[in-house]
């Protein structure tokens, strides 16, 4: 069991966002985060982090909470945050350094982990260059690479696609379900949905803080009564009932 | 809302937090240290005109370059933001307008550090020169004028298309100053007046024509802003945390085989990154340089080892206060919150840098000290190893402490 999250109720000030939150990704296992704008993906990824605590619940990876074992926690972890976090002041080449360093991994296998990523993203001849001047879509990218040499337990992926060019989005959900069929549990919030559909073995739908249905497609249509639906079109069932409360 | 009123709310929100950061700009640490280094430098200056004589140039040359430094350095603070060059494009008359109010009020600003130079000038004129203090006022006005010059360049190059061409604006303050102050210094004092106020009657009509058929330059303009803002901001941020920097580091690929030698003895990624941050972002590395500098000649010109001494020691402290919040730097992004590393990996390598940049100052201040005599200069590093063990030792860790 690699993350399962119980009864999580959490937020940044004594206000929840989250409210009694429980869902699991097993190993092996690609689970989608789906929500509207302010649904709390975010702030559910933080709280998975250890960025945020909860006021309540437990969240655990590989058996260890944040407080058991932090360094395990931390290391079972890869994190690829919806807008490309980077330092300013080091190159690409000195990124990789720095994850291999602070997650204890040998150097030179870092290296050859990154390797082909690097040559698959194109970024192999840009070592030496600070990614604060790249694109956006290079910047996610090298967040990519980063977060895939660290080989974590759990990947942890916000909004992957924005900004990559539809080659990168092919390559990086290539890398996903290889990572997948090598038993890593991937938790990936995203609006794309077409892609979610594809690649996701369950989704978790959040709404206003609180689970709104979780499960594999065929239980997501059961539960809203729509046999043939795509995901897209429970979606917009969610968005149209929202529309509704408003 | 008009133009005017839009310019009126950002310069009263801008002087606001200019005027709370200048709380902790001035704080009374700095002030002490300032007011040292203020007393000792009129102390240094002082003995130093004495031994000048009338018709020296070298100092006369000196005197101008110093100069020509203080008029070139402020720009306009035009208060332009990014986002204008998409709202405000139609407006652009009124905004030009505006721009050039902000440059009066620049000038006003920026006048007084030049007038500041302009009287402590006085002094070297009067032993040079032979003539009296009363025509102090003529040498301020001629400097003051080139600062007139100088801003009205930088207004027109605002408007200026083409690069070259506005570089060469920008430095006509620079080279308009140097010739000025050349006469003024060499030749005549009124020669000189004369001279800078035929050149800003003249520039003003000249540029005001050139300027006619031009239209804002709005990328550089938010450049050259956001440049001016970051580089202020850096400056405070020596002193209490500013929120709004951004640092546009630079490469400096030619320090990557020193980078690599100093931090290879232990790899720690705390270490990794605050050592190449701080050799790459000048505001770290340029402000050390600089201090190292100034304390350098300091001491090099000051007279008797006890003085040696002090300056030494203030000057390593000065540097080590300041080199404080690139503790700051950890804060940056969320990354040392997610690794898995020690907490007090932080501090420890704030500690090693602080070390070993006061160890490497301590040595220049040393060696500034031994045609002194061998004795004096080992006083002096034994006080300063001394003043860096206790500094890092106990003063840093609790301040970061309070700082988190």
């Amino acid at each position: 069991m690699s993350l399962a999250i119980e009864h999580v109720t959490g937020g940044y000030t004594r206000r929840p966002v989250l409210q009694d939150i429980s869902f699991k990704v097993k190993d092996g296992e690609l689970v989608g985060l789906i929500g509207l704008n302010g649904a709390g993906k975010s702030t559910t990824i933080k709280h998975i982090m250890g960025l945020l605590n909860p006021f309540e619940g437990k969240i655990t990876v590989d058996n260890e909470t944040i407080h058991s074992n932090s360094k395990k926690y931390r290391r079972s972890i890869g994190f690829i945050p919806e807008t490309p976090v980077l330092y300013d002041e080091l190159t690409l080449k000195e990124h990789i350094q720095i994850t291999a360093m602070a997650y204890e991994i040998e150097e030179q296998t870092a290296f050859d982990r990154a390797e082909p990523l690097l040559k698959i993203f194109r970024l192999h001849d840009r070592l030496e260059w600070f990614p604060s001047d790249f694109s956006k879509g290079m910047k996610q990218k090298v967040m990519i690479v980063c977060a895939f040499i660290i080989e974590p337990s759990l990947y942890v992926i916000d909004e992957p696609f924005l900004g990559l060019d539809p080659l990168a989005i092919r390559d990086f959900l290539k890398l996903i379900e290889e990572k997948k069929q090598d038993g890593a549990s991937i938790l990936m919030s995203t609006h794309v949905l077409n892609n979610a559909e594809k690649m996701c073995d369950g989704f978790v739908i959040l709404h206003d803080g609180k689970i709104y249905a979780q499960g594999t497609l065929q239980d997501l249509r059961q539960q809203f009564g729509m046999p043939t639906a795509s995901l897209d079109e429970i979606y917009g069932h969610l968005a149209d009932e929202e529309g509704f409360l408003v | 809302m008009t133009v005017t009123s839009l310019f009126k709310q950002r310069a009263s929100i801008y002087n606001k937090q200019i005027s709370r950061y200048a709380k902790y700009v001035l704080n009374d640490h700095m002030v002490l240290a300032l007011l040292i280094m203020l007393g000792a430098g009129g102390f240094a200056y002082s003995n130093y005109v004495e031994t000048v004589t009338v018709g020296a140039v070298l100092p006369r040359l000196i005197l101008v370059v110093l100069m020509v430094v203080v008029i070139s350095s402020g720009t306009i603070s035009t208060l332009i933001q990014s986002a204008d060059a998409v709202f405000l494009l139609p407006m652009e008359e009124g905004v030009r307008k505006e721009l050039k109010k902000r440059n009066g009020y620049s000038f006003l600003l920026l006048a007084f550090p030049v007038g500041f130079a302009a009287a402590a000038a006085m002094p070297l004129l009067v032993a040079t020169l032979g003539i009296g203090f009363q025509w102090w006022p003529v040498f301020l006005i001629t400097a003051v004028s080139y600062k007139f010059i100088d801003l009205r360049a930088q207004f027109s190059a605002c408007l200026e298309p083409d690069d070259r061409k506005r570089m060469m604006l920008n430095s006509l303050g620079k080279v308009i100053s140097t010739v000025g102050l050349l006469i003024s210094v060499f030749i005549d004092l009124f020669a000189g007046l004369a001279f800078s106020l035929a050149v800003c009657v003249i520039s003003t009509i000249l540029l005001n024509r050139i300027e006619q058929q031009k239209s804002l330059q709005w990328h550089y303009l938010i450049e050259k802003e956001a440049n001016r803002v970051q580089k202020l901001f850096r400056f405070i941020n020596l002193f209490t945390e500013v929120s709004f920097i951004e640092t546009h580091p630079r490469r400096l690929k030619w320090l990557d085989q020193w980078i690599a030698l100093q931090s290879r003895s232990q790899a720690d990624a705390h270490y990794f990154y605050i050592l190449r941050s701080f050799y790459r972002n000048s505001s770290y590395s340029g402000l050390v340089l600089r201090l190292v500098l100034i304390g350098t000649l300091f001491i090099m010109f000051s007279p008797g080892i006890l003085l040696k001494l002090i300056l030494s020691i203030v000057f390593l402290y000065l540097i080590g206060f300041q080199l404080i919040p690139i503790y700051q730097q950890f804060k940056n992004n969320f990354y040392f919150q997610l690794y898995p590393v020690e907490e007090t990996g932080k501090i420890k390598s704030i500690q090693r840098i602080i070390t070993e940049i006061l160890g490497a100052a301590a040595l220049v201040f040393t060696a500034a000290n031994i045609p002194q005599g061998i004795i004096s200069s080992v006083i002096i590093l034994a006080a300063g190893l001394l003043f860096i063990t206790v500094f890092t030792r106990y003063y840093i860790p609790k301040r970061l402490k309070r700082m988190t």
